[in-house]
């Protein structure tokens, strides 16, 4: 945005500027606040807060636009109680500014985790997709069903903040094959996986949180699911269910692969 | 490249160990003071609990991180026939060989020293200090320092032209570090140069 007086100016001239005109206005409403401290005096210092987030003051610009005018009114104060009175009543004002550059601050660090979290759940998936489709997997004995699956849970329970995650899988008259992958320490999912693992029924499905995807072969049939248990903050989601099963289906196409190959061996 | 204890990997499993190992090769050597396995993961684009099924700790996954370094450096030296060309073309192709094995050459360096220093030698410094032994013997090569220590030098100047900031090229790389070393190391460079040199002290 282009101001019409500081046309053509200088990036860090027209900051400058900027923080010059901030400063002033903080020194006045301050002085303000100081000579009759009523709430509309008070509301001042939150617009310049975000005044401030706005244009970007770092904390230390805003604690510099506070002390200055702080200093000349405790000079001009008759005695040393009066001064106090003053520092005490315009900590109020500070503070008051300062709240919404805190807020801000605290939105923007968790934006930057949040982004953080996102970009680094997208190259896990990306990844586990790598390994999933590697030929080598179709060159494999179906021992690497058991790999594939333990990999799958193990991503899955990272990519999705669960406490518990397991797959089972059943490949044609053979016994189940089944991996989990839990956090440590005593959770609730503990008593559900404790014992053995087994394939989840309406009997042995955990109480709260889970949420579950099928494992299906390309012809429709069931090979198996897999099951999450217990996010590690808030509730699954939506969204939660759908990474779920994109991750199953990879899952599936990878294992049916390996099936094929190791039936026409 | 397969180590040990990849040929007990299921092709699935090796595939992943590989990215494991290499990620670890690039956070190990990016970070003088080792970088973190969480780090190492998240490079990886791993769980935390996969790379931990795969090594259980550090000491794991850097013995098997030598392993790989080792058996790189080894087929690059093997290839570049140190012993078949002159001792200052043999020194470049020496260069050229670590430079070309990167990451895993710094770890090597760094982390061989206190975790596996007879691999350290039989893979790096003995072709080298053979390297020297000749060139002293046909005396294009200084004598006065020991071959066992001109091979301390160049390892450690590889290093620190690999972890130079900004990255310096291959190309880049491999002349800096030869010119540099053969400028000190050559026989009577320091009689014939007749660059300017600081004033000698008092």
């Amino acid at each position: 945005m282009e101001h019409g007086g500081r046309r053509g100016a200088t990036p860090s001239r027209q900051r400058t500027v900027e923080t010059d005109d901030f400063r002033a206005d903080y020194a006045a409403a301050l002085d303000a606040y100081l000579r009759g401290a009523d709430e509309r005096a008070l509301d001042r210092a939150h617009e310049l807060g975000r005044r401030a987030v706005e244009e970007e003051l770092t904390l230390l610009e805003l604690a510099a636009s506070y002390h200055e005018p702080l200093l000349v009114a405790m000079r001009a104060a008759p005695d040393a109680g009066s001064a106090a009175d003053l520092a005490r009543t315009a900590s109020e004002f500070y503070t008051e500014s300062l709240t919404i550059l805190e807020t801000a601050r605290r939105a923007m660090s968790e934006a930057r985790d949040s982004a953080h979290a996102e970009r680094r759940n997208a190259a896990l998936l990306r990844q586990l997709s790598t390994f999933l489709a590697d030929p080598s997997l179709a060159l494999s004995t179906l021992d690497s069903v058991e790999e594939v699956l333990t990999l799958v849970v193990e991503q899955a329970r990272e990519i999705l903040g669960a406490d518990c995650a397991q797959a089972t899988v059943q490949l044609g008259d053979r016994l189940p094959i089944t991996a989990a992958s839990r956090a440590d320490g005593e959770r609730a999912w503990a008593g559900y996986l404790s014992d053995e693992l087994r394939p989840p029924g309406p009997e042995s499905r955990p109480q709260g949180d889970w949420i579950t995807a099928p494992i299906t072969a390309l012809d429709g049939h069931h090979l198996g699911s897999m099951e999450l248990v217990e996010k590690t903050e808030g509730e699954f989601t939506d969204l939660d269910q759908a990474v779920l099963a994109h991750i199953a289906e990879m899952a599936s196409a990878a294992i049916e692969r390996a099936q094929l190959y190791h039936e026409r061996r | 490249m397969t180590s040990a204890s990849q040929t007990n990997r299921s092709p699935l499993q090796r595939r992943v160990a590989t990215a494991i190992v290499e990620a670890a090769a690039e956070v190990f050597a990016a970070r003088a003071d080792g970088g973190s396995l969480h780090e190492v993961a998240e490079l990886a684009g791993v769980g935390r609990a996969t790379l931990y099924r795969y090594f259980a700790n550090r000491e794991a996954l850097l013995a098997e991180l030598a392993d790989v370094a080792a058996a790189k450096v080894a087929d690059r030296l093997g290839s570049a026939r140190l012993d078949g060309v002159a001792v200052e073309e043999g020194l470049r192709r020496a260069v050229a060989a670590f430079v070309d094995v990167g990451a895993y050459f710094v770890v090597l360096a760094r982390e061989g020293v206190r975790s596996s220093p007879e691999r350290l030698e039989a893979t790096i410094k003995k072709p080298l200090r053979g390297l020297f032994e000749r060139g002293e013997r046909t005396g294009s090569i200084r004598s006065d320092i020991p071959a066992a220590l001109l091979s301390e030098l160049l390892v450690a100047q590889v290093v620190v032209a690999l972890s130079a900031r900004p990255e310096l090229g291959r190309e880049d790389a491999v002349a800096t570090v030869t010119s540099m070393f053969l400028e000190g190391a050559r026989a009577g460079g320091a009689s014939n140069d007749t660059s300017p040199r600081p004033p000698a002290r008092e």
